[in-house]
């Protein structure tokens, strides 16, 4: 696995913010809500969510919006939404570098970014990417040049709670069965250490309060 | 006004769940069955292959233009398939008029996705001369009616649109570096492989809906889309957050998508053949 880093309110002006890298990628997300929201957004049960995704170079696109789609979807599940019915809650990514793992890392950051806002959530989550050689073993966290040479690379999103279910897929490439199989399941591993290291950032962010 | 139609419109939460309780949707359907599938293919006449397809209510048209195009400094021997999803407002009042919106931008993406993952047709069948000339197929998907499970009726209609196209046929002289179409002789494209996608909605931990309708969708809470090809190898799996499901449901779902990967398809073999008569 590749050295997972986090830095949490790196930012100054937002509610809650994380620089988080997976190896050679780094996204930075910033939470700002529950806040303000136009009317058109304005939803009587729920609290209105919004994604932006920019890319560190070049405009938006509709890889960038496809991204956004993912990451709102899969935040949306851990929030507990209604509990700001007539909100709106903003979460923004900034990619600051990228070497394959753009959207893990992403989804990492706003999840950190989220815990630093202190916003209500049922669940932390966490996203492992892994991709098959042709050889067909698996490597988790893997570099561009090696998503590159694979036959297939896959992204999962985890709960935190239970047993570890899956919250988001995403698959590239053809797998058989058995090697989707070992893809999920040395996720599954994986994704334990993420949390683990979820764990450690903030203990280590409430205890730096604690002493100040 | 009946006290059905009341119940439905006031209470749609506890009437759609009386359904469930009794394994029922309100549609009729079981939880696992599948809505008929109805396929005409070459329903565009001025396209290169077109095909329109039926999922119970929900309508998609599908029509592939070629264009001859310069192929990329990166990839000089490679031709495009650029798929595009347009859901226009008369299909549904979810979708509104103007630039796309994140279920149209979503879908394009899985297209685009399975069509590369697949390799349904090599990119490099597409060119015509290195670094001139190569084909260009825009696949148009148009939502004509929306009743759910729009991913599968895009990627039927746009596997029975390229199963159908025909391309003129383009000789490529080196010495005047001109290429000549030639129109009365055409070629159909070569297809390598045909995934076929199968959606289900998650209602709750243990229940799931396969082929949702636009009421399954609104009830439920998130797809899961399983694609898989004709030897059973999983093509992707696309679900874009959603209810949460443990990996043993995963298992479930694809054991129900691979019996339908040949109902799919032969439905589509059926469909060419009667175009051919």
């Amino acid at each position: 696995m590749a050295q997972h880093a986090c830095e949490l309110s790196f930012l100054s002006r937002s509610d809650g913010s994380a620089l988080y890298s997976i190896g050679l990628n780094v996204a930075l997300a910033s939470v700002n809500g529950p806040g303000d929201v136009k009317v058109s957004n304005r939803l009587y049960n729920r609290s209105h969510l919004e994604v932006c995704y920019s890319p560190s170079t070049g405009h938006s696109m509709i890889r960038e919006r496809a991204l956004e789609s993912i990451i709102m979807r899969t935040v949306e599940q851990a929030i507990l939404v209604h509990l700001h019915p007539r909100t709106a809650i903003n979460i923004t990514i900034q990619e600051m570098q990228s070497d394959g793992l753009a959207l893990s890392a992403s989804v990492n950051a706003a999840c950190m970014a989220l815990l630093d806002a202190g916003i209500q959530m049922k669940t932390t989550f966490a996203a492992v990417t892994c991709c098959i050689t042709p050889a067909g073993t698996v490597i988790i966290d893997p570099t561009e040049a090696e998503i590159q040479e694979s036959v297939a690379e896959a992204t999962f999103v985890f709960e935190s709670s239970g047993e570890a279910s899956v919250l988001t897929a995403h698959q590239d490439g053809r797998l058989s069965y058995e090697d989707f199989k070992k893809c999920l399941h040395q996720c599954q591993v994986a994704s334990r250490d993420v949390f683990a290291f979820y764990r450690r950032m903030t203990e280590k962010k409430y205890q730096n309060e604690a002493e100040s | 006004m009946t006290s059905l139609q009341v119940w439905r419109t006031f209470e749609p939460d506890s009437y759609y769940k009386t359904f469930l309780e009794h394994s029922k949707r309100p549609d009729g359907r079981g939880l696992s069955n599948f809505r008929p599938i109805n396929i005409k293919v070459g329903t565009v006449t001025t396209a290169e292959g077109s095909a329109t397809v039926r999922l119970g209510h929900t309508t998609v048209m599908c029509g592939i233009k070629a264009e001859i195009a310069t192929p990329t400094l990166r990839h000089p021997d490679e031709g495009f398939i650029v798929p595009n999803v347009e859901l226009y407002p008369c299909c549904s009042p979810m979708f509104k008029a103007g630039p796309p919106g994140e279920k149209a931008i979503g879908l394009s993406q899985f297209l685009k996705n399975v069509i590369t993952s697949a390799e349904v047709l090599l990119p490099s069948d597409l060119c015509i001369a290195p670094n001139k000339f190569a084909w260009c197929l825009y696949c148009d998907v148009v939502c004509l009616n929306y009743d759910g499970n729009l991913y599968d009726a895009s990627l039927i209609a746009l596997m029975a649109a390229l199963q159908n196209v025909l391309l003129p046929e383009v000789s490529y002289d080196e010495e005047s570096e001109k290429a000549t179409v030639s129109p009365e002789r055409t070629l159909p494209l070569k297809l390598k492989r045909r995934p076929v996608s199968s959606t289900f909605t998650m209602y709750s931990d243990s229940i799931q809906l396969v082929d949702p309708t636009a009421e399954d969708e609104e009830q439920g809470s998130g797809e899961v889309t399983v694609v898989l090809l004709e030897d059973g190898s999983l093509c992707t799996i696309h679900k874009p957050g959603g209810h949460s499901i443990v990996s043993d449901f995963l298992d479930k779902f694809i054991n129900l998508a691979r019996k339908r990967v040949k109902l799919v398809n032969s439905a589509i073999c059926k469909a060419l053949a009667e175009r051919k008569v």
